[in-house]
């Protein structure tokens, strides 16, 4: 969730690169009518409990939260951060630590240079 | 004489250990090297190792130092053994491949389609969840 925080800290670098931000988790509605709140996002914050989207992007972690409760199975998305344009995968950082997320610098730095191979 | 470094050492330790979830581990400075949080730890066993040369309750400054070897083993175990379970990276979609038809629910309970979003410039982050 940390993650999410860090890139509203750059928001408007995101905005001025021409991206907007989808986040994802499994976490429900209301959940993340909280966290949009209390982190004050300015970006949408979407609801996976099927996994769904998880499953699509083959980013599933089975029983990566063991204290989950029933009816939740605990699992739950692998950290992953993706840059996309044009409908296609442009850039991605998979973490290898779930404690080490990926930098907002590293995002910005990889829509810039998408750009530059656009123009070219 | 107990020495206050007996009970202080495991103190330290605990909250070197409980304040990383709910402090340190919210901003990335100090949660991708949980650097302030080690180095409680490495203070809390300093102050044990002290109390256990010092104090004449040996008995106790032991059980002071097996604590806090606990819970620094506790700590260095999560950020590096646990944290790394991660299922492989060979599974996800890469670079390259077309973006999926999904349509998801945001925060205000409506309809997301990420089809439209995924035409222009779009950051899709995937997270763990909100604790």
């Amino acid at each position: 969730m940390s993650e999410l925080r860090g890139l509203q800290l750059r928001a408007s670098d995101l905005e001025s690169a021409g991206a907007k931000v989808v986040a994802i988790s499994v976490d429900s509605v209301e959940l993340n009518r909280g966290v949009v709140e209390r982190l004050g996002l300015g970006f949408p914050v979407l609801s996976d409990p099927e996994l769904v989207a998880i499953d699509a992007f083959g980013l599933r972690h089975r029983g990566g939260y063991p204290l989950a409760e029933p009816p939740a199975t605990g699992d739950i998305a692998r950290p992953a951060s993706y840059v996309i344009s044009g409908s296609t995968i442009r850039w991605r950082d998979l973490t290898e630590n779930y404690r080490v997320r990926v930098d907002p610098t590293r995002v910005i730095d990889a829509i810039r240079n998408m750009g530059e191979a656009d123009a070219r | 004489m107990l020495a206050p470094m007996v009970w202080l050492g495991p103190i330290l330790a605990l909250i070197s250990v409980l304040s990383y979830f709910e402090i340190f581990a919210t901003w990335p400075v100090t949660r991708d090297v949980p650097w302030v949080n080690l180095t409680g730890l490495a203070i809390a066993l300093g102050l044990s190792i002290a109390g256990l040369a010092r104090s004449r309750r040996r008995a106790l400054a032991a059980i002071g130092l097996v604590l806090t070897l606990f819970f620094g083993w506790i700590f260095v175990w999560y950020c590096y053994v646990f944290s790394s379970r991660l299922p492989g990276a060979e599974l996800a979609l890469d670079v390259g491949a077309a973006v999926p038809a999904v349509s998801l629910l945001d925060e205000r309970g409506q309809a997301v389609d990420l089809e439209p979003l995924a035409r222009g410039k779009l950051v899709l982050v995937f997270f763990r969840g909100h604790w």
